[in-house]
């Protein structure tokens, strides 16, 4: 159970690097989608690591960079490429039911890290059953964090998404109660 | 030859093309419910809208090929009614036809049964409601001891600053009328106010909402006073009152600055529409004197310096305005 953990925690690190660089992004105005920014990372990357290579081979011994120059690279593209399929394999549906006394007035949302909608739709639930059914593409931008619940004059409320929860497509409830202000 | 023909029935199905879906169905409100918005979602992508028929129905294809376990969702919304939405699954909605009721915003017909069953101990005859209290919903983290408690100190203070006031204005006013009864009900809204009221046959309906500040321990409170009784001409106002008051002291001056008049002006207002509307149902010297008796208690209210509040005085004038031309002056 420990070692689960702590592989998947390994595995989160390019995922986690890669919001920082994105959330750094766009507070200096360059909003890019994560899929983009992976991409753009990938190619850098791999383009560095052919010279790279070839000087940690090169004959003469002052040309030469220190292995670990071609490993470090080598390890930044492999934790791309995970990121990259980690997010591909995600599921794009996130459904559940929301327990409130007036089901015609919520709306439900996904968001991402930074809090931005990346949810499409209305966001309505069945106002019969409260069931909902939210759709979003975790290739293009990363995994959803919170489920944001909310109804006209009530105050929001943010539910955080677990990775394990995502990937298991079950389907949750959540109680939501209206709190003003 | 039978892998020949497997591969033959297998091109064949290919060819064919998927054939579309239709999902139809009947929006009901009372009676079969034309011009209701009909929107459809698929896998949260909008895919179209359409209107009812004025028989109610509508009709729409999904694009071949949507996946069996696509998610479709479909709203139905008309001004005045609640809207609502159903999620399916393709193979679901387009089995038997959809059956949709919309609840209309007012009226009895927006009341469900279990809000009926609470209302009814409430429920008076016509022109004998009294004021009815709709706990204000305050929060519940502040720093102001049980909500409940609040809410009862909230009520007595009301009913007491109400009752003074009206007492000035019309001596020999019925205490009954103005005493202030609880109606255990979540009303988060004023046409849910007012639907509440009218079903019960109230006077007028107080209700609110606190908002805390937990730094300076202060609540601030948005009040509404709802005017229930209708006359011919005459659309009743709904007052709200925005304070500040602290916790502490949400029994004493703070609400009495401003609540004693302004509440106090909304019931007479509110007694003078339900004795109008109770005048022009009756005639000749009966109706004049029901008329002469509410133009008093009007014209001893507008003598007062009542309250700083330009919306009551305008409807306080208007009201008079209506009896006077009742009267023929």
């Amino acid at each position: 159970m420990a070692e689960s953990k702590a592989i998947e925690s390994l595995l989160q690190w390019p995922a986690d690097l890669l919001d920082r660089i994105v959330a750094l992004l766009s507070k200096v105005g360059i909003d890019l989608a994560p899929l983009w920014l992976q991409l753009f990372l990938l190619v850098l990357v791999l383009a560095l690591l052919v010279p790279v290579v070839k000087r940690v081979r090169a004959r003469k011994k002052k040309d030469r960079l220190p292995l670990v120059a071609a490993a470090v690279l080598a390890l930044v593209s492999v934790g791309v490429i995970i990121g990259i399929a980690e997010n591909w394999t995600t599921p794009g549906r996130v459904a559940g039911s929301v327990a409130f006394e007036r089901p015609a007035d919520v709306r439900v949302a996904l968001l991402d890290f930074r809090d931005m909608t990346i949810s499409t739709g209305s966001g309505q639930v069945d106002s019969s059953s409260g069931r909902f059914a939210l759709h979003y593409s975790p290739l293009m931008d990363g995994r959803a964090r919170k489920l944001r619940i909310s109804a006209a004059g009530c105050k929001p409320l943010d539910a955080a998404l677990g990775r394990a929860q995502l990937r298991a497509a079950s389907e949750g409830l959540w109680n939501y109660q209206c709190v003003t202000g | 030859m039978r892998h020949w023909l497997a591969a033959l029935a297998l091109g064949a199905l290919v060819a064919i093309p998927a054939r579309a879906q239709t999902i139809t169905g009947t929006v009901r409100a009372a009676e079969p419910l034309g011009g209701v918005t009909v929107l459809v979602e698929v896998n949260s992508r909008r895919l179209t809208t359409v209107t009812t028929d004025s028989n109610g129905k509508f009709s729409f294809a999904l694009a071949p090929g949507t996946g069996r376990s696509a998610d479709v969702l479909i709203s139905f919304t008309r001004e005045g009614f609640v809207p609502a939405t159903r999620l399916d699954t393709p193979e679901n909605a387009a089995a038997r036809p959809l059956s949709i009721v919309l609840l209309p915003r007012t009226g009895e017909g927006a009341i469900s049964d279990d809000i009926k069953k609470v209302l009814g101990p409430a429920v008076t005859h016509v022109g004998t409601g009294p004021l009815m209290f709709v706990p204000y919903r305050l929060p519940a983290d502040a720093a102001i001891g049980s909500v409940g408690e609040l809410n009862q100190r909230l009520r007595v203070q009301l009913q007491r600053l109400i009752l003074t006031h009206v007492q000035l204005s019309l001596p020999d006013a019925d205490a009954r009328d103005i005493v202030l009864v609880q109606l255990n009900v979540e009303a988060n809204d004023l046409e849910r106010l007012r639907t509440y009221g009218e079903f019960v046959n109230a006077l007028a309906m107080v209700s609110g909402l606190g908002i805390a500040d937990g730094g300076t321990q202060t609540i601030e409170l948005a009040s509404s006073f709802v005017i229930i009784p209708r006359a011919q001409q005459f659309e009743p106002p709904i007052l709200t009152i925005v304070d500040t008051v602290p916790v502490a002291g949400i029994g004493r001056v703070a609400l009495d600055q401003r609540m004693s008049k302004e509440w106090g002006r909304a019931t007479v207002i509110a007694l003078a529409v339900r004795d109008l509307r109770a005048a022009q149902s009756l005639a000749g010297s009966q109706k004049r004197a029901a008329l002469e008796k509410t133009q008093r208690f009007l014209v001893a209210e507008l003598s007062d310096d009542g309250a700083n509040d330009q919306l009551s005085a305008r409807k306080l004038q208007q009201l008079l305005g209506q009896v006077r031309r009742e009267l023929g002056q």
